[in-house]
């Protein structure tokens, strides 16, 4: 009646208890301990450290308890959509010296497992953001020689802290990212990386907003008001847009740079910062200086470092590794499992000229992701900007010189493929004889 | 034949994938939404080892190391061997392999190890994460494997190497 009652109190609290012989073999067990073994083993016959997957290799430990008299316990086993907490306690009897018993705690768990759960995620999370800063430059993704190039300059430049940078390249190259790879190469994650674009705001808030202001330098300054260039104090300043500066600011920027100090607007008194100054544009400098709209002085002082960032379409391998990457993050981002892209989808991205460069991959695959959940994507799932193709062309009214534009398409090709004539000859649709006919004919070697 | 039947740890810092390893190599199958794990799970594998008796191992898939001293050492009781796991994408969980092989071993001495630098899909070839755990591993004196429960790259390898060195600690 006893034990009926036990085992009935035990089953009901989905719990089992088993005594134990000194030769460590099963003596009594309620019903439900019987869900512990293995299936293949019989109860009777087989020792509890080989019949229990959880006592595999505690013999020992379980003669410990018998001779010791402290009990062992392991504080939490999960077994089919239940939790335990196992308890092996000396039992006085010495036919059966030892109680096992798995006491249910699924309701512990849970809760335990609720606060665990977001509390992981965030120091995943935060792990992982510190490690990408350490590692910025490997988020530099692709092989091709031109990204290799970056990389290299990306390492070197990571010594050096106050060195201007310049960066030119097409939009949508990435030059902001390149910006953060530079200053996270080389700064600790709580330097500050403080970022503007000179094209976003009027003339008059550009000079408060990098260089501060003090109350009452202008009608609405009720209050000292630290600059961009202050608050960069230690990590780097990343002017985005820079042709745009207006001239006045650029004459403040170069004094700045030539002596690392500055004036608030309204104040008497000076400030100096140690900063890095990364700059970046998509226009062509030097043509804004010979156009007078950008300081020739000022321009020498930021390109000590030029870094030219190269479209997309000189990068062809590397759409490939980059789209992959996107795959990834959108993954994470959408909570998809798309597989990655299907041939036809790769075919079809390595045919596009990317006016847009990395921006329009990346634009492209999350546009592609946002309506599909899973599998492959196939080349139907990729929206592409229409591209100016050879049948969209026609004659500017003024006429053109065919020989001229020829030509030019012939050097840009071989620009384009490294030199190679056979990969140039492609990217033309000739054929390499046809390809060195005309070379020789506009005498290109 | 009954098989041997051994116990082997899976131990690391929290999220580092453990329990995708497991279920990579025991079900083959992988799902990359995160629950992290309470307590442990055990799982059971058989290995045929070419010229040994087969083995049955008890893979305890142990909760995370979040904090030291957090997970109970009465779990590395019996163990003939671990697997130590860390993500390659996270320095921090690479830096702590030696700290946790270091409470293994303060339980269970003679308990074989491996170590798993588990995520190998998201971090490029020269990803300072990889190098760093080679150059761990090497100053260890043990055996590693670039892993990845994603695609199972190296999974099998690395349990397989595990096993044949408790077998044979030769």
């Amino acid at each position: 009646m006893t034990d009926q009652l036990c085992n009935y109190l035990l089953a009901q609290i989905h719990s089992a208890c088993a005594l134990v012989t000194p030769s460590l073999m099963l003596g009594e067990y309620s019903p439900l301990f019987a869900g512990f073994c293995l299936e293949e083993e019989d109860p009777l016959t087989t020792p509890v450290c080989d019949l229990v997957p959880e006592f595999i290799g505690l013999e020992e430990t379980f003669r410990d308890v018998i001779k010791s008299g402290q009990p062992f316990e392991l504080p939490l086993i999960n077994k089919a959509e239940h939790s335990y907490h196992c308890l092996v306690s000396p039992y006085d009897n010495p036919e059966t010296p030892l109680l096992i018993t798995f006491y249910n705690r699924t309701e512990f768990a849970s809760l335990k497992q609720e606060i665990l759960q977001q509390e992981n995620e965030i120091r995943i999370l935060k792990a992982r953001l510190s490690a990408q800063s350490r590692n910025a430059a490997s988020g530099l993704i692709g092989e091709s020689p031109a990204l290799q190039k970056i990389k290299r300059v990306v390492e070197r430049l990571s010594d050096i802290k106050t060195t201007a940078i310049l960066l030119q390249g097409e939009t949508g190259t990435g030059k902001s990212t390149v910006a953060r790879v530079l200053h996270y190469a080389s700064a600790s994650e709580k330097e500050p990386f403080i970022e503007i674009n000179c094209a976003a705001l009027p003339e008059t808030l550009l000079e408060s907003e990098l260089f501060g202001a003090v109350k009452g330098a202008y009608t609405n300054a009720l209050q000292d008001r630290t600059g961009l260039i202050e608050a960069a104090d230690g990590g780097t300043l990343f002017l985005d847009e820079i042709s745009e500066l207006p001239l006045a600011l650029q004459a403040k920027l170069l004094s700045f740079l030539e002596t690392r100090r500055f004036r608030p607007l309204g104040s008497t008194r000076e400030k100096s910062v140690d900063i890095r100054l990364i700059a970046a544009t998509n226009k062509d400098l030097e043509k804004e200086v010979e156009k007078g709209r950008f300081r020739e002085d000022l321009f020498f002082r930021l390109n000590i470092v030029p870094l030219r960032l190269p479209p997309l379409r000189e990068m062809e391998e590397d759409v490939l590794l980059l789209a992959d990457h996107f795959i990834r993050h959108f993954n994470i981002q959408f909570n998809k499992k798309i597989k990655g892209l299907a041939p036809a989808a790769k075919n079809k991205l390595l045919k596009h000229s990317w006016p847009g460069n990395v921006r329009e991959l990346s634009n492209c695959m999350e546009q592609a992701m946002i309506f599909k959940d899973r599998g492959w994507l196939e080349a139907d799932d990729l929206t592409l900007r229409r591209t100016t193709t050879e049948t969209d062309f026609s004659l500017p009214a003024a006429g053109l010189n065919l020989e001229k534009l020829e030509k030019k398409l012939l050097l840009d090709a071989l620009k384009r493929a490294g030199g190679n004539k056979t990969r140039a000859a492609a990217l033309l649709g000739l054929s390499r004889d046809t390809m060195r006919y005309r070379l020789e004919k506009y005498k290109i070697d | 034949m009954s098989p041997i039947k051994k116990k082997i740890c899976l131990l690391g810092d929290v999220g580092v994938g453990k329990t995708s390893l497991i279920r990579r190599f025991v079900e083959n199958i992988f799902d990359d939404s995160y629950l992290t794990t309470i307590g442990v799970k055990v799982s059971q594998k058989r290995i045929s080892l070419t010229g040994e008796k087969d083995v049955l191992m008890m893979i305890w898939d142990v909760e995370g190391f979040n904090k030291p001293g957090m997970v109970s050492p009465n779990y590395f009781m019996g163990a003939a061997g671990a697997m130590v796991v860390c993500d390659l994408s996270r320095q921090e969980s690479i830096e702590n392999l030696e700290p946790v092989i270091r409470d293994f071993h303060r339980i269970s001495n003679k308990g074989k190890i491996v170590l798993a630098g588990n995520k190998a899909d998201l971090v490029g070839a020269s990803h300072p994460g990889r190098l760093l755990f080679r150059e761990t591993a090497r100053q260890l004196d043990l055996p590693f494997f670039e892993t990845s429960a994603l695609n199972g790259q190296n999974v099998a390898a690395c349990f397989e190497t595990l096993c044949r060195k408790i077998i044979d600690p030769s």
